[in-house]
């Protein structure tokens, strides 16, 4: 509150007050002397200052009418206004939630001033003000939490926004229903959003002239291993920059880059050989996300395959271990992730501590073959797969077990199913006569093992090189009995998570080189890179705010009206009608 | 010139009028005794009317048709009648015609019914009358016959400019013993003690009529104005308000209250008259109660 404990609802009515130095303009204007023949002069004191011949204004005289006016503006005013009463018991409740995007960062520096005057005015509505803190990081904990705005305001100058462009609807509802229903919900962001009803929006962007490193691509393996990166000037105006490249503590001369507006280019370059990382820079400017690009050379999770089938699955086996990415088949000796099997009906699967792909040979079948329809399982190993062109002998040759989660059904009978076995590894199981199908033809089929292998690859812990957006979620597979894992970025900072078999670590906000590395083995490492093209993009920020009609009601919940309002307005009259009075008076 | 009175009709009734009222009202002359040429009133000294006022003893040379032959039966001596004189009094009227006078039509119309009608009483009465003219710049001069100008124009009686403030009531030749009667609006800022003594001399008396304006008295002035004295052409350049206009109403009245305080030491009746009320009216409610007319009988 700011110690007075009167707000007025309706501030425009302070331009009553113009009435005042209008007022004092006409009681300034000479009045043009009326000229009478007299015979009483003697007795005419003089008193007053006397007018002046050729002035338009004279000195202003406190005549009965100039002051009745005034006071008549002052009380026209002070009713304009609309004053209102605080409660002194009153408590306002306000919850400030702030955009987390990642473009927030180009105005996170003078985030608290920006905001400063409208949250202080909101508490001049009500004796105390009890504040909240939250951003739209659902994994951060709140800010603050308190009645004093400074300390909210401190934490708010070491906060910074982590996620990239991300659907702010769901901690805006959170934020609401967890807030009483008088409560004030405030997004602060830098742009339009839509917010749901009940939250206030207020902005505090303004479009700025940027120009950054919006994506990134490589191409070719080993010393072939090509990079591209994007550069877009999403100013009005012509960008005129230099970028280099930092390698290893070494940087490139740096070469002068000339976009106009809304156009991009492309950079591009081979990894020197030897070389795993590289940086590609950008002269910076307001939003500095965008002006480095780490590239680290990719080094994917290696699945060993065993494969174990006849001559006629073996075949397709090897093109199958060939064509996959980073597959290979296991050395004599090694410990196979995977196993490609192929076996005969009635015949038991082989339930080994390996994930396996499981196919039937059944030559001596001759059942006829039928098509569609298949039923198809919803399971995001099914996503958008199309199995309705497969042909099979329909005869299954073995039952589903309690362990089996079916994939596709033809009729009553289980086509392809995982099985689940001890210690988290699976099957995929395909429960028909392979060699009599067609199932080597269908896409669906070789998208289905690769999203197999891929889910076989996210559980093994061993490490990977790769390259992630800022802030990008990255599965990991750790020991849980092991240590902590723990995350170094290339500014230094660590941090440590607990061991979970399948973890999801953020990779970093800024963008970098990290690490993850449990027990001194590392389990990812590689580069944090800015790539969300729409938080680059800073012409729809604006600057302003929906809460002046949330402030009316908060208005209305923490102050009552002045009570002398009636009073006030019978003054109006009396004074209106002694002003008559007066005039009457002269005139008579 | 113009006339005050446009209609020959309107001013012959007004003349009639006059007429009619100066048979009704006399000036005070009763109020004491009087000497003078032989006449109508009764004077200080045994004189030939037929009012007894005294005996005394015969003595040579009296006119045998005074003696009182009934008082000579009862006492044997010859006593002589003595009856009260007959006189005609002296009047003298000043008339200002300051241009504060004739400021207005109505108070010019007002200033020649009063003295009209004083000129008439007193020609009713055969009153030896002096008119002078007079202006609050000291400028005098005597009127052959003022009644025979009637009702037209203060400016034919012009003394010539006003200046000073002052009538020239020490300049006029009064008649020793005569009535004065002084036709003013006493607008001029000298003592009235002065003004009033100035009135008395000669062993004199005197009464004065103020005609007065109500515009004068309570006056509409609000603002700028450019203020014009009618009599010292001083301009005067002042924004009036209304508290001053009440302290202007405020020292009108105390001019006219020390002309009435004056007057009464002085024993001069004097009357104001206001311009706006109908003659006879005015002649009722103010002029007859101040006592500066008296009904005749």
């Amino acid at each position: 509150m700011n110690g007075f404990p009167l707000v007025f609802s309706n501030p425009w009515g302070a331009l009553a007050l113009l009435g005042l130095p209008a007022v004092v303009v006409i009681h300034c204007l000479q009045q043009k002397s009326r000229a009478l023949k007299i015979s009483t002069l003697f007795l005419l004191e003089r008193h007053g200052p006397d007018s002046k011949e050729g002035r338009r204004l004279t000195w202003m005289r406190g005549s009965p009418a100039f002051w009745l006016q005034v006071l008549c503006i002052l009380i026209l005013t002070w009713l304009l206004l609309e004053p209102r009463w605080i409660r002194t018991n009153a408590v306002q409740r306000v919850v400030v939630v702030v955009d987390s995007s990642l473009s927030m960062e180009a105005f996170k520096s003078d985030l608290v001033e920006r905001i400063a005057s409208r949250l202080h005015s909101l508490t001049s509505l009500a004796p105390r003000t009890y504040w909240t803190l939250s951003d739209t990081d659902s994994s951060h904990p709140q800010l603050y939490e308190g009645f004093d705005l400074g300390e909210m305001e401190e934490k708010l100058r070491t906060w910074s926004p982590s996620l990239p462009y991300h659907d702010l609807s769901g901690p805006l509802e959170l934020a609401r229903s967890l807030a009483p229903p008088e409560a004030v919900v405030i997004l602060v962001t830098d742009r339009p959003r839509e917010v749901p009803n009940g939250v206030d929006l207020l902005e505090i962007g303004e479009p700025i002239e940027n120009c950054g490193l919006v994506g990134l691509r490589l191409s070719g393996t080993g010393d072939d291993l090509g990079w591209q990166v994007l550069v877009h000037n999403y100013g009005q105006k012509p960008a005129h920059r230099n970028w280099w490249i930092e390698m290893e503590g070494r940087k490139t001369d740096p070469e002068p880059l000339d976009l106009e507006p809304g156009h991009s280019k492309v950079l591009k370059g081979k990894f020197p050989p030897g070389l795993d990382r590289l940086t590609v820079c950008l002269d910076g400017d307001r939003f500095s996300l965008d002006d480095r690009m780490p590239i680290a050379r990719p080094v994917p999770k290696r699945l060993s395959v065993d494969l174990r089938g006849d001559d006629s699955s073996m075949d397709l086996f090897v093109r199958l271990t060939q064509t996959l990415p980073a597959l290979a088949a296991a050395r004599p000796g090694e410990p196979a992730d995977l196993a490609f099997v192929t076996i005969a009906p009635q015949t038991l699967i082989p339930e080994d501590t390996r994930s396996s792909v499981v196919l039937f040979n059944d030559p001596g079948s001759h059942t006829a073959l039928e098509g569609e329809p298949f039923v198809v399982e919803n399971d995001p190993l099914n996503e958008d797969l199309n199995w309705q062109g497969l042909i099979i002998q329909p005869n299954a040759p073995i039952k589903p077990d309690p362990r089996d989660h079916v994939l596709l059904w033809k009729d009553h009978n289980p086509v392809i199913y995982i099985r689940t076995l001890s210690g988290s590894h699976q099957q995929l199981i395909f429960n028909f006569n392979f060699p009599a199908s067609n199932a080597t033809r269908l896409p669906a089929f070789v998208l289905l093992i690769e999203r197999f292998l891929e889910t076989i690859r996210k559980e093994k812990s061993a490490p990977e090189v790769g390259n992630t957006e800022l802030s990008e979620q990255i599965s990991l597979a750790a020991d849980a009995h092991g240590g902590t894992v723990t995350m170094s970025d290339s500014a230094g900072n660590k941090s440590s998570l607990p061991a979970q078999p399948r973890m999801s670590v953020r990779a970093p906000v800024q963008p970098g080189f990290f690490s993850l590395v449990q027990d001194g083995n590392s389990l990812f490492s590689g580069a944090a890179g800015f790539g969300d093209a729409r938080e680059s993009d800073f012409s729809p920020s604006a600057t302003g705010d929906t809460l002046t009609a949330h402030q009316a009601r908060q208005v209305e919940l923490n102050t009552r009206s002045d009570m002398f309002t009636p009073l006030w307005i019978v003054l109006i009259g009396v004074l209106l009608i002694s002003y008559w009075a007066i005039t009457r008076l002269r005139q008579s | 010139m113009n006339s005050l009175l446009g209609d020959e009709g309107r001013l012959l009734q007004k003349k009639k009028e006059i007429a009619f009222l100066s048979e009704q009202i006399t000036l005070p002359f009763h109020s004491r005794s009087w000497r003078g040429v032989s006449g109508v009133w009764q004077g200080r000294n045994q004189g030939s009317s037929i009012d007894f006022q005294d005996h005394r003893a015969y003595a040579p040379g009296d006119d045998p048709r005074h003696l009182d032959w009934a008082a000579y039966a009862r006492t044997n001596h010859y006593m002589m009648k003595l009856f009260r004189e007959e006189v005609s009094p002296r009047l003298d009227v000043v008339l200002d015609v300051s241009e504060s006078m004739r400021i207005t039509h109505e108070k010019e119309m007002r200033t020649l019914e009063l003295l009209a009608l004083v000129l008439g009483a007193a020609l009713n009465d055969g009153i030896n009358i002096r008119t002078y003219a007079a202006n609050s710049g000291g400028r005098w001069k005597f009127l052959e016959n003022p009644a025979a100008l009637g009702l037209q124009s203060l400016q034919q009686f012009d003394t010539g400019a006003s200046r000073d403030g002052r009538l020239p009531l020490m300049q006029i030749p009064w008649r020793a013993g005569s009535l004065r009667v002084l036709i003013s609006d006493l607008l001029f800022p000298q003592s009235p003690d002065a003004e009033l003594a100035s009135l008395m001399r000669e062993n004199g008396r005197a009464v004065v009529m103020a005609p007065y304006l109500l515009s004068e008295a309570q006056p509409d002035w609000h603002g700028n104005l450019e203020l014009h004295d009618c009599e010292t052409k001083e301009v005067r350049q002042q924004r009036v308000e209304p508290f001053g206009l009440v302290r202007y109403a405020k020292s009108y009245r105390r001019h006219f209250e020390l002309w009435q305080e004056a007057a009464r030491r002085h024993s001069i009746p004097l009357a104001r008259i206001s311009c706006e009320l109908a003659l006879g009216l005015a002649l009722r409610q103010q002029a007859l109660p101040a006592g500066v007319f008296n009904v005749r009988h």
